[in-house]
């Protein structure tokens, strides 16, 4: 009896660790850069800890649940394409730090994705960016919100590969947005003024 | 056995406890009156999920204050400060002088209403259609095509009565001015509520200036007071996706027959009990729209829905659906 309650209990924590298994999202890619103009300045990319802790979980059954690390995923892909936009790009601890002209302050206002039930219907993902950016003085300058969706499926081959799905949607969602704030970063007069 | 009895009652009891709304009467007045009252169940007054609209004041009606016995109350109306009043079941009255808030300039701010209109610029809808297969999904450009097309007709013959609709955007000038307003107008679409957006303290704006500014270039340029933006995508799914569901539903549905069969006839019954599979069809249409004053940028009505798969060959189907997605615009 004692051995089959030990089973039991050792097959449900199993799969309960199991489901607890964070999401694998490949390395963000570095968006297409056509059409958009640098600017000359130093800018600062402070990305505070929050924003990179944000993990969205997603409850798919009362056992199972997938946990993105969007925060995680939010950090690399302003990481790897503010660049873009700016002729140099330091990392930063704060609004205003040394060395930088201006500050870009991202932040995720909201993240959203549907696991369909059944799986061979559609998937998909809607982010929500914030940003607002500070001059030397710490004084706002220019803000920006970007909504970006995905939508992805393999049809009825869907459910052989969902969590694969997941992450790609969301991935699609977070490109659509970050690619509408280099644009809208790269056409903002109030940043070309700054010295 | 009178136990047993006991724990039945005492469960039927309970759940029909549960089940029972907390009722109470509950008048509220503003001054000025005409402000939308929000109710809130948790103690998150920002939160979407826990807002349900009561209506707009003067306002008289059962409100249910649940098992805590107690709600927030949230009052807004456009010029003025946001107002939260915690109630409780015995509360019976509430009436609130609302404050007012001042714009950037420190002027008073306007109640909500639409400008004159005479011209509306109407950008080409961004809608996609997609076709989903067997095994993958494509962006299908030619019913893209038409379905913009079609979309097109129909909102110019809606508010053909009323309104001139400029339909342009095409050229290279257009398309410059179109992306920031494209940016802004659809993170609008998604965030603002479309009940709130006419009793918020302040006018929402296209959020960056560049998007503000080609709002008030198209308006110049085509002499339209409005700009009107409509995006969505439908989704489809192939003839050989629908055969697939049709033959996975078939074949449960007939593997379940014959289990059934094989067991009532080994069992020597007369009768057994199947499942019959139905397929489901994954098709749908979600539409946004936003109207933007040329004139500043202000978003001056929002609205989304969800629609079946929407005919774009069929010109009573899309007017039925343009006149839903343009409730409210008044």
């Amino acid at each position: 009896m004692k051995i089959r309650a030990a089973v039991l209990i050792g097959t449900a924590m199993l799969i309960l660790s199991g489901c607890a298994i964070p999401l694998k999202m490949s390395p963000p890619p570095t968006l297409d850069s056509s059409g958009i103009k640098k600017h000359h300045q130093t800018a600062g990319l402070f990305v505070p800890q929050e924003v990179k802790d944000y993990v969205y979980v997603k409850a798919t059954s009362p056992v199972d649940r997938m946990s993105y690390p969007i925060g995680n995923q939010t950090y690399e892909i302003f990481k790897k394409n503010i660049p873009l936009v700016f002729s140099a790009v330091k990392e930063v601890g704060a609004i205003a730090s040394d060395g930088v002209d201006l500050t870009i302050q991202p932040s995720i206002v909201k993240f959203d994705s549907v696991v369909p039930m059944p799986a061979y219907n559609p998937y998909t993902a809607t982010v929500v960016y914030h940003i607002d950016v500070y001059d030397k003085a710490g004084e706002k300058i220019y803000a920006q919100t970007a909504t970006g969706n995905g939508q992805t499926s393999k049809g009825m081959m869907s459910g052989f590969s969902a969590r694969q799905i997941c992450a790609e949607v969301a991935q699609m969602a977070m490109k659509d947005a970050v690619k509408q704030i280099l644009e809208g970063l790269s056409e903002a007069e109030e940043i070309k003024n700054i010295k | 056995m009178k136990r047993i009895h006991s724990a039945i009652f005492l469960g039927i009891f309970c759940l029909t406890g549960c089940a029972t709304p907390n009722k109470h009467l509950l008048k509220v007045d503003t001054t000025p009156p005409g402000a939308l009252v929000s109710v809130h169940t948790a103690g998150d007054v920002d939160s979407a999920v826990t807002r349900r609209i009561a209506g707009t004041t003067p306002l008289e009606k059962k409100f249910d204050f649940g098992k805590p016995g107690q709600l927030r109350l949230e009052i807004e109306k456009r010029g003025y400060a946001p107002h939260v009043e915690k109630v409780v079941c015995e509360t019976g009255e509430v009436s609130v002088d609302l404050e007012t808030v001042k714009d950037e300039d420190g002027k008073n701010i306007s109640d909500y209403a639409l400008p004159e209109i005479n011209r509306i610029f109407l950008f080409i809808p961004d809608i996609k259609v997609i076709e989903r297969g067997f095994s993958q999904e494509t962006v299908s450009e030619e019913k893209s095509r038409q379905a913009r097309e079609e979309l097109i007709k129909g909102i110019d013959h809606y508010f053909s009565e009323k309104y001139q609709v400029i339909n342009a955007g095409s050229s290279e000038t257009d398309a410059q001015l179109l992306k920031p307003l494209w940016r802004d107008a659809r993170s609008a679409m998604e965030l603002v509520d479309p009940i709130r957006l006419r009793y918020l303290a302040k006018p929402v704006l296209l959020e960056t200036k560049s998007s503000r500014s080609a709002a008030n270039n198209l308006k110049d340029k085509y002499g339209t007071e409005v700009i009107l933006i409509v995006s969505g995508k439908q989704n489809l799914e192939t003839s050989g996706m629908k055969a697939g569901k049709i033959g996975i539903t078939a074949l449960g549905t007939a593997t379940s027959y014959a289990g059934g069969y094989s067991r009532a006839l080994a069992r020597g019954d007369s009768f057994f009990v199947y499942n019959l599979y139905t397929p489901d069809f994954a098709e749908g249409t979600i539409l946004k729209a936003a109207l933007i004053d040329g004139r500043n940028g202000e978003v001056l009505w929002v609205n989304k829905g969800v629609w079946g798969r929407i005919p774009f060959d069929d010109a009573n189907a899309i007017e039925a659906v343009i006149t839903d997605l343009f409730t409210g615009m008044e």
